[in-house]
């Protein structure tokens, strides 16, 4: 998979560590959410990750809770699942650079 | 100076801190709150200058809080951004429908974020500083109302209380300040045993500063001491009543107009009670109406100018001799002039038709008739002058 370069405002540096640990827990409750079908939770969880990943500079967190958000809506579990590995995989591997 | 206290509402707290950081480096001050309830206790306590408010929170939601603090006397006031996602075109409606001054969309703009919040934080300021610009006109305002309220007081003191009891003379009078201050007065002196003056006058404007003149000009005719209404000597018989062309005269050199700005008229009556002989001089005055028993009328035209012109063109002094159950009808242009919806004025002839259609009637009968003559005019038209009637009905066997 290529590499995700994220561009942070220097100004967030500090906040970055517990911004990640945050998306680790939405993670970790998707998959609970999925893993009991839970398609409001769903809806919740990418509707939330849709407002807050942008700010940031991770664009595809955005993105990624857009379509999540959709999912739930559409009541598409196994979408919500393999959307749910892909954004895992796309934390696990952003390359953070952090602008002026 | 003061930083601007914000208030940021989200229950997502990587949202929370973002806006704290870049607010923070703007120069604002921050408070916190997870959801709807926090945020309503934390705007009461602590009164922010803007909040920014997420929708979706647990407990309670952003619609709801705003709700709460539109509700509340102390909150009402505080500008709410509501926080969105980019495609919630219903939400922004509905918060705009809740009284929310502007929308930041989701994910945060830093660029969008204080630009809002800096225009909403300057129309916040803007208006509280007109709410306290109005506040202090308010104050301005009730402080002249006070001061005309004042004024009139003053100048009803002036005035008669009563009616006088003087040898032959029985006496009637109306006295109708309008709202403001109208700049009218009379009186009745008795200066000895022959001798009663009577005048009324008008002062131009309305008011404090008419009040004032008519305060002065009272003070001027008033008959003790040495006055110009009737001076003191030294020898016998130790005063001097003052002919009406004398008062009128004085008065035109005491009050030239540069003196106040104000100009004022004045019928002043010197009345011999024994004789029935009466003198007068009318200086720019309603000329007074002099009602024979019979029921003819004169009309006395002696005199001059208003007062203030400076001697001009000269003032003339008139003589008439009252005989008994004769009336005099002294009054000023508020009933005149006082309009109906029609825009048509009173008017002289019908102030002279009320009195002769009340010769058989009282003197007072007559007062009261020709007042209500002018209401029955007015038609519901606001007086907007002092309404002043003073009437004398000479009878040598009271």
């Amino acid at each position: 998979m290529a590499i995700l370069t994220v561009h942070v405002d220097i100004d967030l540096e500090e906040l970055i560590p517990g911004f990640l640990a945050n998306r680790q827990k939405d993670i970790a409750a998707l998959r609970a959410a999925v893993a009991s079908g839970d398609m409001a939770e769903i809806t919740r969880l990418g509707h939330s990750l849709k407002g807050v990943g942008g700010g940031y500079g991770f664009d595809f967190i955005t993105e990624m809770g857009k379509k999540i958000e959709d999912s739930g809506k559409a009541g598409e579990l196994a979408t919500a699942e393999a959307l749910t590995n892909s954004l895992d995989e796309m934390l696990a591997t952003a390359e953070i650079v952090f602008d002026e | 100076m003061v930083k601007e206290k914000i208030l940021v509402v989200d229950d997502v707290e990587d949202n929370r801190n973002l806006l704290r950081v870049m607010l923070v480096k703007h120069g604002y001050s921050i408070l916190s709150a997870e959801n709807g309830l926090e945020a309503v206790a934390l705007a009461e306590k602590e009164q922010p200058d803007l909040i920014l408010l997420d929708i979706m929170m647990p407990v309670q939601d952003g619609f709801e809080a705003c709700m709460e603090l539109k509700g509340k006397e102390i909150t009402k006031d505080i500008p709410v951004i509501f926080l969105s996602a980019k495609d919630d075109v219903t939400d922004k409606l509905k918060g705009l429908e809740l009284g929310a001054a502007d929308y930041i969309t989701k994910p945060f703009n830093k660029a969008e974020v204080i630009a809002r919040t800096k225009t909403q934080l300057k129309l916040y300021g803007l208006t509280r500083t007109l709410a306290q610009a109005n506040d202090e006109l308010r104050e301005k305002q009730d402080k002249i109302d006070e001061d005309l309220i004042a004024a009139a007081h003053i100048q009803h003191s002036l005035i008669p209380s009563e009616v006088p009891a003087i040898a032959h003379c029985g006496f009637a009078f109306r006295f109708v300040p309008s709202d403001l201050s109208g700049g009218d007065i009379f009186n009745i002196l008795r200066l000895d045993e022959d001798f009663v003056v009577i005048y009324i006058a008008d002062v131009c404007g309305h008011g404090v500063p008419a009040a004032m003149v008519t305060v002065a000009v009272a003070q001027s005719l008033q008959p003790h001491g040495r006055s110009i209404v009737k001076d003191t000597l030294d020898k016998p018989p130790y005063y001097r009543i003052s002919s009406p062309l004398d008062v009128v005269e004085k008065l035109d050199q005491q009050y030239p107009l540069d003196r106040f700005g104000r100009f004022f008229t004045i019928a002043y009556i010197l009345l011999n009670i024994r004789t029935g002989e009466l003198r007068y001089c009318n200086a720019g005055h309603q000329l007074p109406v002099l009602q024979r028993q019979s029921g003819e009328i004169e009309l006395l035209e002696a005199g001059g100018p208003i007062i203030g012109m400076g001697d001009m063109v000269p003032f003339e002094e008139g003589c008439v001799t009252m005989h008994p159950g004769d009336r005099l009808y002294l009054y000023t242009d508020g009933i005149v002039e006082h309009t109906n919806p029609d825009d048509d004025y009173f008017g002289e002839e019908r102030l002279y038709g009320v009195i002769a259609g009340q010769r058989a009637a009282s003197l007072d009968e007559c007062c009261t008739e020709l007042l209500e003559e002018v209401r029955l005019f007015a038609d519901g038209c606001r007086a907007d002058d002092d309404i002043t009637l003073v009437a004398l009905e000479y009878d040598p066997e009271k």
